[in-house]
């Protein structure tokens, strides 16, 4: 008999028929029959999967949907139409139980594509994806490019052709960190053959930060783009490809190469010329020479407001003509961030509170600028010099610096995509699913 | 004020004849057109718009939406807000129609153009399919699967969004099955 617990309805169907009552077979074959048909009504409801019955729990548990248990559990109670259409949202891990197929039978072709597409609108990726596995015409439906205009794929783990059909389907803004993209050995052939390569696409955000993907890949990705306002390439092997490809973005703005691997000198020359908008840029730890450093002065747009170059080749390869160089030709410079550069002296300091627009600079580590030097920075907002003074170095600075917040930001947002409070958007865009 | 006094009669497609004062009428768009396109002088013996695409229960049902909502602000444009939960508006709503009915009225909305009553009863469907697998999404809505099966075989059973949530399902089913007295440890928003 059923586990849970019995409801007062099915007790009295069978109490009706005791055993005792009978005088002969028949009415006990009757009595059987009845326990079949009662078994068989409530087969469909007890056929457990660990899933349902832990679902089951919850909605026992869980006040605020009573609807919920009333219709799975009792069956001999039809969902009504008030308690059946939930809206999602409600448990947002949980796969929602069906039952056996519901009372209204819907003639498709009554209803026109574009109302199709309103229902559409309203899932998340996940049941979008669903609803085009189920016929063709929802399939071609579910490719317009409305639904996938900005994609959340932080930490899943993707199929290098599902990836491409996402991008293919005109998707703008994508949030790809930590993603893992699998690559099976045909793509790789394919890859080499250049498909996708002349494909244009509508990217305008992209977030790679710490992506597994292997790099032709994202070459194949890259090159087809030229309306790319942000990019972050944190963490990511990089190929003189990609840089060029980066190059044909003239509106970007944002761009982070924070901790890529591959940059040459050469490539330098391939993107940054052509980024004439760029207003933030991140080449932190990039282990670029001073040789390199020296092509970014040169080629580094005078649009620049936000740039971080911390952590050149050991620490010491920028330099001070560097950082005069920056000056003179980044006027507008709002934030700089310089720490891990161990050449600099009190000249670039110099130079750097100077600058008329500046507002936050870091030079934390910056162990060849003598701490005393940092009295004179006044005119600056928020002054980061982690590890260059002592605890009370660090209160007399604030004492003294009255208008000057010392050592408030221990990481640089430069460029970044998603710096603290933003959860998921980047760059201020959101990607955020419905539910 | 003079607008809410003037009242349109309508036709349906089974002969009935139904009001509408003119402020819920310029909810639907299409009636909007209508009028702009055949003015009418003279309101009291006009003679009705005919609707030759709805049935009279389904209009009346649009004609009392309307008029419930009719001073509420018109959405422009067909963005998808928020999901909230469906008030309790939407829920008597329902408790008039059978099964069938939303299809209807759903139809009938998109086609007199009343775009807040279409976007709500999207989200109602939308909600009835909601996490369902396609196999059910095709039993409840009637669909034939037209994919041959090289085609069904190309779809990833593994993707992406799929993957992450039947691992954590899974986790909390456990956690749930272990700890059944704490009721702590069901999910919140």
């Amino acid at each position: 008999m059923s586990t849970r617990r019995s409801r007062g309805r099915t007790r009295n169907a069978l109490a009706d028929i005791t055993p005792s009552m009978l005088p002969d077979d028949n009415m006990e074959v009757v009595t059987l029959n009845k326990y079949y048909e009662y078994r068989e009504s409530t087969i469909s409801r007890s056929n457990s999967s660990q899933r349902k019955r832990a679902s089951h729990l919850i909605a026992d548990m869980d006040d605020e949907t009573p609807n919920v248990s009333s219709a799975t559990e009792d069956p001999f109670m039809r969902p009504d139409a008030v308690s059946f259409f939930q809206t999602p949202g409600i448990f947002k891990y949980r796969r929602r139980t069906s039952t056996e197929p519901q009372i209204d039978y819907f003639e498709h072709f009554q209803i026109p594509n574009e109302c199709i597409l309103k229902i559409f609108e309203n899932f998340n990726k996940r049941d979008v994806i669903t609803a085009m596995k189920v016929c063709r015409k929802f399939y071609n439906l579910g490719e317009n490019k409305d639904l996938w205009k900005t994609v959340d794929l932080a930490n899943k783990t993707i199929r290098l052709v599902d990836l491409f059909k996402i991008v293919g389907r005109g998707c703008q803004v994508l949030r790809l960190c930590g993603t893992k993209i699998n690559e099976e050995e045909q793509d790789e052939a394919m890859l080499h053959q250049g498909y996708g390569m002349l494909q244009k696409n509508l990217l305008t955000h992209i977030d790679f930060s710490r992506c597994t993907i292997s790099t032709l890949a994202l070459e194949t990705i890259l090159c087809g783009t030229n309306l790319l306002q942000g990019l972050s390439l944190e963490n990511v092997n990089l190929s003189t490809r990609i840089l060029e490809a980066i190059g044909q973005n003239t509106d970007l703005l944002y761009l982070d190469l924070s901790m890529a691997r591959g940059i040459k000198t050469s490539d330098i020359k391939c993107f940054l010329p052509q980024l004439t908008k760029i207003e933030e840029l991140n080449l932190s730890w990039c282990n670029l020479d001073a040789e390199a450093l020296n092509r970014v002065m040169q080629y580094i747009s005078s649009s620049v407001q936000r740039i971080c170059l911390a952590g050149s080749r050991n620490k010491a390869s920028l330099f001070d003509s560097h950082v005069e160089a920056l000056c003179r030709r980044c006027v507008t410079l709002k934030e700089v961030d310089l720490s891990d550069s161990t050449e600099l002296t009190r000249a670039s300091l110099q130079f750097l509170i100077d600058m008329p627009q500046l507002e936050v600079l870091s030079l934390s580590r910056c162990f060849g600028i003598h701490p005393l030097a940092y009295l004179s920075c006044a005119n600056i907002a928020r002054l980061n010099i982690f590890g260059c003074v002592t605890e009370e170095g660090e209160q007399t600075l604030r004492i003294r610096l009255q208008n000057t917040a010392v050592n408030m930001d221990p990481h640089s947002s430069v460029a970044r995509p998603t710096p603290p409070p933003s959860v998921t958007s980047i760059w201020r865009m959101k990607v955020k699913d419905l539910y | 004020m003079t607008d809410s006094a003037v009242i349109y009669k309508v036709k349906t497609i089974d002969g009935e004849v139904l009001e509408i004062s003119k402020r819920a009428a310029d909810r639907s768009a299409t009636l909007i057109e209508m009028l702009r396109n055949c003015p009418v002088d003279d309101v009291e013996n006009m003679d009705p718009i005919v609707l030759d695409r709805a049935k009279g229960t389904i209009v009346k049902m649009i004609i009392q939406w309307c008029e419930d909502h009719k001073y509420q602000p018109i959405l422009k444009d067909d963005k998808v807000e928020h999901c909230e939960e469906i008030k309790n508006q939407e829920k008597e709503l329902l408790k008039d129609l059978d099964g069938d009915g939303l299809y209807d009225l759903f139809e009938a909305a998109n086609w007199l153009d009343v775009r807040c009553l279409r976007q709500k009863i999207a989200k109602i469907l939308a909600a009835m399919i909601s996490g369902k697998k396609h196999t059910e999404i095709r039993t409840i809505w009637q669909l034939e699967n037209d994919f041959t099966a090289e085609e069904e075989a190309q779809f990833s059973t593994e993707d992406a969004w799929n993957v992450l949530v039947e691992e954590m399902t899974k986790r909390e089913a456990e956690k749930v099955t272990e700890n059944v007295a704490t009721p702590s440890a069901s999910t919140s928003n």
